[in-house]
């Protein structure tokens, strides 16, 4: 042996991480599992397009979309994180010479985007169906995709945040969080901020954008410190 | 005076209110040392306490001047296995050790090569492009030792390296251990059979309900548990076969069956691991699995806690 070990930045170590998750998750049943319920609104598509128009099927498969935030982060991150943490694998990661921190960043690196990725395909493909630009303006299309693909990267990372606080439960504790907040998000009151789907709707809607951008702003820096701070006191 | 590798100054640890070490001070120097306790005496925590894993309640633990816990490059010097099986298994097993060596710190463009290295001294170069998850308890094991070597750690702590492993592997591992010991590592390795313990090293560091009990040479104890039989279980397609093959040796005192399996009281385990990977080998068994539940050292270490035993183990 004649490797010189020099120890690893934090984002070295989040990109070997983000690599180890990736390759894992493409081996894996996870992400199939979650492609298949990403697909589930153009099921939705199919049908609404025939009793609907194009403008109103919409408007039903995005109400079916969004619940998805919920259900597809909550199963690839928490999954992933909470399984390293109860499977004890976390050990050969703890004891080598990288920051705690950088297997929630290594994570959410390589997750997130697939979750968020995922949260949106359905309705992009739901918007092919319905006929594209032709049925729903590119815009509308674009400002909700962006919406739920942002919403989809803060579920990640709140789902990351339940992982380290409850890794036994983090999958069920951060579905039933996620929906509730799906509730939450959708009320008129100004309550609604607090919820990660405020944002995707704001964006959708194209009201109150601004508010919506920082509202998933700051609820994602918060859920992030929350992962941070636990993973390091882990045992 | 020699700068002390691992020193650990009045060390606890709790987990709730479950009691993990409890005020320990020990002090290791170099060389191989075995830690020696039964199931959840504290042998694992100690250990996880010396690799980071863990900050201790109350006490001190350094490694090489530093704390494992808080400091990485501390981290870095050091290779741990833990006890468990748990890996990434659906990783190939070049991939895993890979992987593990560069989170350890070695470049990446330099970790295909140190991990090369790594499985070849374990031995594991004609099964490395195979899934983790398709490798018997041997083959886990030596991944696991592999991905403990990669990243040329000084300090090396090994957590139960050979349970479960059959004869052969575990010929092959202790060998492997003993190279390394002699290539100059420090090496801390646990377990709860004395005899296994014996086969690695003389220096012995006895851990029961959370306390160092004894700590020196192995002969003392091994004089002791000589008086109580070394009973080992052994799982396998033909179960009667390999009884009668080992029956009539000198040194096996009671052969018992069970299903599917044998159990072997021997006053000489050396001997009789040979022979029965020998009768395994010859007669073409499938042998599935093999191991040694630790009730003889239990009677043992019952002795040691009480006055007497303690009197004599500190001699």
């Amino acid at each position: 042996m004649t490797a010189i070990a020099r120890g690893l930045s934090g984002w070295e170590a989040t990109t070997a991480l983000a690599r180890l998750s990736l390759r894992r998750m493409l081996r894996g049943k996870t992400l199939w599992v979650t492609l298949a319920i990403g697909l589930l609104p153009c099921l939705i598509a199919v049908f609404a397009q025939r009793n609907q128009s194009a403008l109103e099927a919409w408007a039903s498969t995005l109400k079916l979309a969004l619940p998805l935030i919920a259900i597809i982060p909550p199963i690839l991150v928490a999954t992933s994180l909470s399984d390293e943490i109860d499977e004890k694998t976390s050990a050969y990661l703890w004891s080598r010479a990288l920051p705690r921190w950088s297997v929630v960043t290594g994570k959410l690196l390589a997750l997130a985007p697939v979750a968020a990725t995922l949260s949106a395909l359905g309705l992009l493909l739901s918007w092919a169906i319905f006929g594209g630009p032709a049925a729903v303006p590119a815009a509308v299309v674009g400002r909700t995709l962006l919406g739920v693909f942002a919403g989809g990267i803060a579920a990640s990372v709140v789902s990351a945040m339940f992982a380290t606080v409850a890794p036994r439960f983090a999958v069920p504790l951060a579905i039933g969080w996620l929906l509730l907040d799906s509730m939450v998000g959708a009320l008129s009151m100004n309550l609604h901020v607090i919820a990660v789907s405020f944002g995707p709707r704001a964006l959708a809607s194209g009201t109150q954008v601004v508010t919506g951008v920082i509202s998933l702003a700051v609820l994602t820096a918060i859920a992030l410190t929350i992962a941070v701070r636990r993973i390091d006191r882990i045992e | 005076m020699t700068a002390a590798m691992v020193s650990v100054e009045r060390c606890s640890k709790w987990y709730g209110h479950v009691l993990g070490v409890s005020d320990i001070s020990w002090q290791l120097t170099g060389g191989v040392i075995g830690l020696l306790g039964p199931n959840g005496a504290g042998k694992s925590t100690l250990m996880k306490l010396m690799a980071g894993l863990l900050r201790p309640s109350r006490g001190t633990v350094r490694v090489m001047g530093g704390d494992p816990a808080e400091d990485a490059s501390v981290r870095r010097r050091i290779g741990y296995a833990p006890e468990h099986e748990s890996t990434y298994d659906e990783l190939t097993g070049l991939e895993l050790v890979t992987t593990l060596a560069h989170l350890a710190g070695v470049p990446r463009a330099q970790a295909g090569a140190a991990a090369l290295s790594a499985l070849a001294t374990m031995g594991m170069q004609a099964t490395m492009n195979r899934a983790v998850k398709g490798y018997s308890k041997g083959m886990r094991q030596r991944t696991k030792l592999a991905a403990t070597l990669a990243h040329d750690p000084e300090l090396l702590i090994l957590d139960e390296p050979l349970t479960g492993v059959d004869p052969i592997a575990r010929n092959e591992i202790i060998a492997k251990i003993r190279a390394l010991a002699a290539a100059g590592k420090t090496i801390v390795v646990s377990s709860h059979v004395l005899y296994e313990i014996e086969a690695l090293t003389q220096d012995i560091v006895v851990i029961h309900r959370g306390q160092v009990l004894a700590e020196g040479n192995i002969f003392e104890i091994r004089r002791l548990i000589d008086h109580h039989p070394h009973r080992i279980r052994v799982e396998c397609d033909r179960p009667r076969e390999l009884a009668a093959a080992i029956a009539g040796s000198d040194h096996v005192l009671r052969v018992s069956m069970e299903r599917k399996a044998i159990l072997v009281d021997t006053r000489d385990p050396d001997r009789c691991y040979d022979e029965l990977a020998a009768a395994v080998i010859e007669r073409k068994l499938d042998l599935r699995a093999m191991s040694s539940p630790d009730n003889n050292l239990g009677a043992v270490f019952e002795y040691l806690t009480s006055g007497q035993g303690r009197a004599r183990a500190s001699e």
